[in-house]
């Protein structure tokens, strides 16, 4: 009998051993049970790659916006997703902006003020949501690979007291709620950032991917870098693009995504 | 196997190699470093007076560089107006605490004041008529906001909190201890006093314990992340600064001393 109860003590507790913990990563494809391998890319080398746009164009409202996409990064070996992309310096501002995908409140929209309101059409649906990072700095800093492995603008050297130490040499310096410089935007919200340039010397953004949509583990993005500083406001309508068609029939009006929803409201009679 | 057998044969050795884990020396470079801050009593007449004092650990001195005394800095990185001054570690003396109600809020630190007659006598507060408020009224918001139930809980009073104790001529001196820090030879330590609470956020800290009553979202307030990196960014008129800073030898970690002497104007 106590053998028995044994058993079926360990029986119960092998129990909680039959789970599979990868389904919690979010470079794990349920698809195929396997674990999706990390995108770096290196946007100077795609076809259409984005462009520095000119401060003229930028009066004018014609820049081209870069539009992207990426898979999911692999937190446990801590390889990350992301893209760099590299420029020469102007001489002057530069300001860099990217919008991850997609809406942060699928359930509001912009009225015809440019206020938020609510969209009564609409439920949030965080799951077509991801997360991008983004840090910028001199191209000989960067520590990563492009196209091969992603890096940062951290690095080391020796003190005059011999002592090892860590200088982040990031020049994308956001805020964060505080006030205070290291900050990120979160989920499906645009970053942005301006720094003073040096002519003629390389410059590289970096992209990382912190999450991926659920719904596809494929993170689209808006990109683009002007000369000059930043706009006052950044929103989810600065830049468009990053955001997934919708399939047919599936939102009011038959809008064709949620970012068209969020930015344009609902259709003029 | 017997029970005294498993003991002796499984337990015994695993709280055996239990004890033995804690006698590893693990050559960190990092030590605690101990000293005194000394505020004159030309800076500060009032023990009360003196406001949060920040004492760091850096590679090295420039007083150059801004025209007062200051930490040697790295190089200037994007829009920070001046470069990181990257210390090995450092402390304070005192800390920002909620006094119970917002209207002095980050302005009231621990180690200054021995009663709430005291703390009142130099942070005055109107209740809603314009009368002072009394230290019973002010017993009585902390014993709400806190559910302190006796002047022995207040964490920001005492006699026996307090920081500095005035020496045999009259200055101010403060014990402190700046613990887990590289202190090289040669590095310095460099210290300031915030006196007009600059950097204390009010949007940092614990959120408001009462938000559950009022409804009421707030956060009760703590120092900037900053501090010792960017000190400039805090210093302001009427703050004080180390003149000189203290200069780390070979094999002392303790018995450094401070002055606080330079008067921001």
């Amino acid at each position: 009998m106590r053998a028995l109860l044994l058993l079926c003590g360990a029986g119960l507790a092998l129990v909680g051993c039959d789970l599979d913990g990868r389904e919690l990563l979010q470079n794990y494809d349920p698809e195929t049970g396997e674990s999706l391998p990390v995108t770096v890319e290196d946007l100077d080398r795609v076809d259409d790659p984005p462009v520095v746009c000119a401060a003229d164009d930028v009066a004018d409202g014609r820049c081209d916006v870069f539009t992207g996409g990426l898979g999911p990064s692999d937190v446990g070996s801590g390889q990350l997703s992301g893209a760099t992309y590299t420029f020469n310096g102007t001489g002057g501002r530069v300001c860099v902006i990217v919008d991850p995908q997609s809406v942060w409140r699928d359930d509001k929209m912009l009225d015809d003020t440019g206020n938020e309101t609510t969209n009564p059409l609409m439920q949030d649906f965080p799951y077509d949501d991801g997360d991008l990072d983004m840090l910028a700095g001199l191209a000989s800093y960067y520590t990563g690979t492009p196209g091969e492995l992603m890096g940062d603008f951290v690095n080391d050297f020796v003190d005059d007291n011999g002592v090892a130490r860590r200088v982040d040499l990031n020049v994308c310096l956001q805020e964060d709620t505080f006030g205070q410089t290291g900050g990120t935007a979160g989920r499906a919200t645009p970053e942005a950032c301006s720094f003073e340039t040096l002519a003629n010397t390389p410059y590289r953004v970096a992209l990382y991917a912190f999450s991926v949509p659920v719904d596809d583990n494929n993170l689209r993005y808006a990109f683009q870098v002007r000369e000059g500083a930043c706009p006052t406001v950044i929103d989810e309508c600065t830049l468009r693009g990053d955001r997934d068609r919708a399939a047919e029939g599936a939102l009011p009006f038959d809008a064709d995504n949620v970012e068209d929803m969020y930015c344009e409201g609902f259709p003029s009679e | 196997m017997s029970s005294r057998g498993l003991l002796r044969r499984g337990v015994l050795p695993l709280i055996g190699l239990t004890l033995l884990a804690g006698c590893f020396v693990e050559d960190l470079p990092e030590e605690n470093l101990s000293g005194q801050v000394v505020v004159p009593s030309s800076i500060a007449q009032d023990a009360r007076e003196i406001g949060m004092v920040y004492v760091g650990i850096f590679e090295a001195w420039n007083p150059e560089q801004l025209g007062y005394s200051y930490p040697a800095t790295g190089p200037r990185v994007g829009d920070n107006p001046l470069g990181d001054a990257q210390p090995y570690g450092g402390t304070s003396v005192g800390e920002y605490a909620y006094p119970c109600l917002r209207a002095v809020q980050c302005e009231v630190i621990t180690g200054r004041y021995a009663s709430i007659d005291d703390l009142l006598e130099v942070n005055p507060i109107n209740v809603e008529d314009g009368d002072p408020m009394s230290p019973e009224q002010f017993y009585d918001q902390c014993q709400w906001y806190y559910g302190w139930n006796s002047l022995a809980e207040f964490r920001f009073l005492g006699e026996e909190a307090l920081d500095f104790r005035e020496d045999e001529s009259g200055d101010w001196v403060a014990d402190f201890q700046a613990v887990h820090t590289q202190i090289p030879a040669g590095s310095i330590v460099w210290g300031f006093v915030d006196n007009d609470f600059t950097t204390c956020s009010e949007n940092q800290g614990s959120i408001n314990r009462r938000q559950s009553d009022d409804g009421v979202f707030f956060r009760e307030g703590t120092n900037f992340g900053d501090v010792l990196n960017f000190p400039d960014k805090y210093i302001t008129e009427g703050d004080v600064v180390s003149g000189q800073p203290a200069v780390i030898t070979e094999d002392k970690n303790e018995g450094y001393r401070l002055v606080l002497d330079e008067v921001i104007d």
